[in-house]
């Protein structure tokens, strides 16, 4: 009964998420269609920020540094041979040579792999950091991955051969589009969910509750934290990357720390820890800061959706500290009307803690 | 050359003295709440705002500073009320949050009010005569603000010392940093203590606030972010919510900080011929001049390796958790 | 003096004091006694305001004082030393004292430092030294000489002996009987039954949050009950 229903639901959903992109595809309409996107791109780092803090505890501000490693990685990989040499004309020998802008028919299989590769190198990157700096405790980590966030930037600004300095990096292709952006999204929110609900995740979400507690039932710490923030890098890169195919255009400036804020205003509206929570919070913050945007925008009071978005963060945190969802999940089930009399083996609210 | 170690000296000193007006109020706060306060460089940034608006109105130094100790104060103190206290004693975490929210306010308060003020998001300090220009000793120039800064934030801090330690306010704040609980039971006013902190804090972030805008010669609502951040990197050299160790941390910083620029420059610097070529060569690669541009990430390093390393810093609070 | 009616605290979904009435009248010395986790700390910082009741009355001299905030409490002259010392570490003993009376003018608590330090002359040798460097019977020393320093008219003890050697133990009973003598009403909390009962005048028996004996101490002591549990014959 289980085995068959969760496909069947599964499928139904996919279905339906794919008739609505064709439907958007297909509208024609840039304004949505880009929205779209944003969304998607966001969901992936929210959801990153999810695994890496809101499973564990660990606050990470340096997730955006993550973000645009990917970027960078994989807008310079992509680049055609002929641009890279007249546009990155001091780039080191070993990188000048590649070029994954080749596609397999319509499919750009160099951007895939570039995605990959940026992934990767998050990941390692990720791998280095967080072996030093998961060790530490509560908001000390959070000062200490900002450090990484600044030092990111620095490098980015001085590493003019590579990256063009403070100049803005374009001629990306704009491979990103509304297939591609929502593919990595599911893979995202897929990975997240089985993770949380894995004897991994319960790990995570033990040592959050208490350290000691989880310890002494021989649950490690600095495991489960470390490859929740090399997870986290991973799929902050994939966005970063995402982001530079759609963007085609950008600047160190972008991966700071107001981008940082807004994901993090995202997960916590949502609920830390929840992975359906993740994406209404981006659904949610991502409204509000655009219908923010376009008030600003007619009343030239440039600064005041800022303001709002961040009362609002503080209000929640005040009044609904675990946010909109806990680390509980929504019950699919009963919002597509499916109520099964009896349901077995399901995931449920929190995942459960062993010993 | 002795000019120029002259001159690095005063820059660090200068700096150091910025540095610990900061981070005394970091850890003032942090030591009574365990609240890193992130807002704390946007009060600053406010604080400059402050100053160059008064100035921009035309009225006298005195008055313009006086609206901007005093404004400082009654934002820090509002801050305190409305965002800090509803979560006082929370996880460190929401704390640390709502302080990056509380920024944002700032920033985007202050941008909003430059716009409506028909004012451009970046604009010119109107530095008070005082601080402008250069010092002579000898052959040394030194920049008036440099000397101002160092001399004026020593005797502030001295101020502050003694007032932590001499009178009953300061000794409740040390009390209440010790040990919240006791120092209810001994019927200290807690929410009277926690404000004090919060408004001499804010206070001697707008003293920093008006000598980085003086330095820096123009401000933007972001200016802030940078400064706290290396305020925190003081704290933390000086043992986290230490307040005379944040005092020696913020120096150890100011020097810290001028090494990699010193040192990037030291090949340029030598007389023609001082050395051989060889050893030119070398010294052009280990410190390259970029090396200076580079100084915040490595400051950053440092900070990372203080806390891995140091926890308690180099006086002697921590961070390093237990993990297997 | 004082009087607690009908007081239940709690923790969340914990439910620590289920409903405790007690009273304790001018002079006297009460003990409040119970096993681990009975709820004795928590009525005691209840009554401090250090928690607020979800319900019942704290009346002191008549006044409820359930929902004042700890430093008026201190102020209408209750004061307590809390459990585990609690002296500020980092501050020197002098500075922990003149904070103990803080809620009086400064004129005062510096006279009053005097009469402090000649009941605990150990602590006159050390004014100087940072209270953490202090041994863990000269911290309780400082502890009671710290909520004395606000001349309270009702002084709370939160387990003094705890963690201290014999000799200390007896040098803090001494104490406590000094004051007595002198008139100050106190209430006592001790897992060190047998001392208190030989000094209080009456005494509770606190057990998972409600109060199942009481009377006079010379009483408690030869009740089967409490020789059973509290005092191991
Ligand atoms: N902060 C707290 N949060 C949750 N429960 C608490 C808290 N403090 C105390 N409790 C619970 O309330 C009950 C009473 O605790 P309390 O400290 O008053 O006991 P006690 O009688 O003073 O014990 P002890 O002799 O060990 O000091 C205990 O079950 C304890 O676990
Ligand atoms: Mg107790």
């Amino acid at each position: 009964m289980s085995a068959l229903r969760i496909p069947r639901r599964t499928l139904v959903l996919l279905l339906a998420a794919s008739g609505t992109l064709a439907l958007l595809q297909l509208s024609g309409l840039a304004f949505w269609q880009g929205l779209a996107i944003n969304f998607a791109i966001f969901i992936i780092l929210v959801q990153a920020l999810n695994m890496a803090s809101g499973f564990t505890g660990v606050f990470s501000l340096g997730h955006i540094g993550f973000m645009a490693i990917g970027a960078y990685t994989s807008a310079i990989l992509t680049l055609p041979l002929a641009t890279k040499s007249e546009y990155l004309p001091n780039l080191p020998g070993w990188l000048a040579g590649i070029h994954l802008d080749v596609a397999v028919g319509p499919l750009p299989v160099g951007f895939f792999a570039a995605t990959l590769v940026a992934g990767l190198v998050a990941m390692v990157v990720a791998g280095l950091v967080g072996a030093v700096l998961m060790r530490l405790s509560g908001h000390f980590v959070a000062v200490a991955t900002l450090g990484f966030l600044v030092i990111v930037r620095v490098v980015l600004f001085n590493a003019d051969d590579i990256t063009r300095g403070s100049r803005t990096f374009s001629n990306v292709t704009p491979y990103t589009n509304l297939w591609w952006a929502w593919g990595w999204a599911v893979i995202a929110i897929y990975v997240a969910w089985r993770v949380k609900f894995s004897g991994l995740g319960r790990a995570m979400f033990a040592q959050k509750a208490d350290r000691w507690a989880a310890r002494s039932i021989g649950i490690s710490i600095l495991r489960p934290r470390l490859i929740a923030f090399v997870a986290g890098a991973f799929l902050s890169a994939i966005a970063g990357s995402l982001y530079a195919h759609f963007i085609t255009s950008f600047s160190p400036t972008v991966f700071y720390f107001d981008l940082t804020f807004r994901v993090i205003t995202m997960l916590v509206v949502g609920g830390m820890g929840s992975v359906s929570g993740a994406v209404i919070g981006t659904a949610l913050v991502l409204a509000l800061a655009e219908a923010l945007r376009r008030i600003e925008g007619a009343t030239l009071l440039y600064g005041l959706g800022g303001i709002l978005l961040a009362v609002f963060f503080i209000a929640v945190i005040i009044f609904r500290p675990s946010g909109i969802m806990g680390q509980r999940e929504v019950d699919l089930d009963r919002v597509l009307g499916w109520r099964p009399r009896w349901r077995r083996g399901r995931p449920d609210a929190e995942p459960s803690r062993r010993g | 050359m002795d000019v120029y170690v002259i001159q690095q000296i005063v820059n660090a000193l200068s700096a150091g003295s910025l540095y610990a007006l900061m981070a005394v109020g970091l850890a003032l706060i942090f030591g009574i709440l365990r609240l890193i306060n992130f807002a704390h460089g946007d009060v600053m940034m406010v604080a400059a705002y402050l100053a160059a608006f008064s100035l921009f109105a035309g009225l006298p130094l005195p008055v313009a500073l006086g609206i901007m100790v005093g404004g400082t104060v009654l934002i820090g103190l509002a801050i305190e009320r409305i965002a800090y206290r509803p979560i006082r004693g929370g996880p460190e975490v929401a704390m640390l949050l709502t302080s990056f929210a509380v920024g944002q306010i700032l920033q985007n308060g202050t941008l909003l009010l430059t716009r409506l003020a028909s004012q451009p998001i970046q604009i010119a300090f109107p530095t008070p005569d005082v601080l402008q220009g250069v010092v002579a000793i000898g052959r040394v120039t030194i920049p008036k603000v440099n000397v101002v800064g160092f001399g004026s934030g020593m005797v502030i801090l001295v101020g502050v010392m003694l007032f932590l330690t001499r009178t009953r306010t300061g000794l409740s704040m040390h009390a209440a940093a010790d040990d919240l609980p006791a120092a209810q039971l001994v019927g200290i006013r807690i929410n009277r203590v926690v404000a004090a902190a919060f408004a001499l804090s804010a206070a001697l972030a707008s003293v920093a606030g008006l000598l980085y805008a003086s330095q820096a010669g123009q401000i933007n609502p972001y200016l802030g972010f940078t400064p706290v951040l290396k305020a925190f990197i003081a704290a933390v050299i000086g043992g986290f919510g230490s307040i005379p160790g944040a005092v020696v941390g913020a120096y150890a910083l100011g020097f810290l900080e001028v090494i990699p620029t010193a040192l990037g420059g030291i090949a340029d610097i030598l007389p023609v011929g001082a050395v051989s070529p060889e050893i030119d060569d070398l010294l052009r690669t280990i410190f390259p001049s970029a090396l200076g541009s580079y100084r915040d990430a490595i400051v950053f390093l440092f900070l990372i390796l203080m806390l891995l390393f140091r926890p308690n810093g180099i006086l002697g609070g921590g961070a390093r958790e237990d993990v297997p | 003096m004082l009087e607690l009616v009908d007081l239940h605290v709690a923790y969340g979904n914990i439910r620590a004091l289920r409903g405790i009435s007690m009273r304790v009248e001018s002079g006297e010395l009460v003990a409040l006694i119970g096993s681990n986790g009975a709820g004795k700390s928590t009525t005691l910082k209840a009554i401090s305001g250090l928690l607020r009741p979800t319900s019942g009355r704290i009346l002191f001299e008549g006044e409820d004082i359930s929902r004042a905030s700890t430093d008026r409490i201190v102020s209408l002259g209750i004061s307590q030393c809390p459990e585990g010392r609690r002296v500020f570490a980092r501050l020197t003993v002098r500075e922990n004292l003149l904070l103990g009376g803080i809620t009086r003018p400064m004129s005062e608590v510096r006279s009053d430092l005097a009469s402090t330090t000649e009941l605990f002359p150990r602590l006159g040798e050390r004014m100087g030294q940072v209270a953490g460097t202090l041994s863990g019977g000269e911290q309780q020393m400082l502890a009671i000489g710290r909520a004395l320093m606000s001349r309270p008219r009702l002084l709370i003890l939160d387990e003094p002996s705890l963690g201290l050697a014999p000799l200390m133990v007896e040098r803090i009973f001494e104490v406590i009987d000094g004051l007595k003598d002198r008139g100050l009403t106190m209430l006592l909390v001790e897992q060190n039954v047998h001392h208190a009962l030989d000094s209080a005048d009456r005494a509770y028996v606190l057990e998972t949050g409600t109060i199942t004996l009481e009377g006079p101490a010379d009483m408690l002591r030869h009740d089967p009950e409490v020789e059973h549990s509290y005092l191991g014959r």
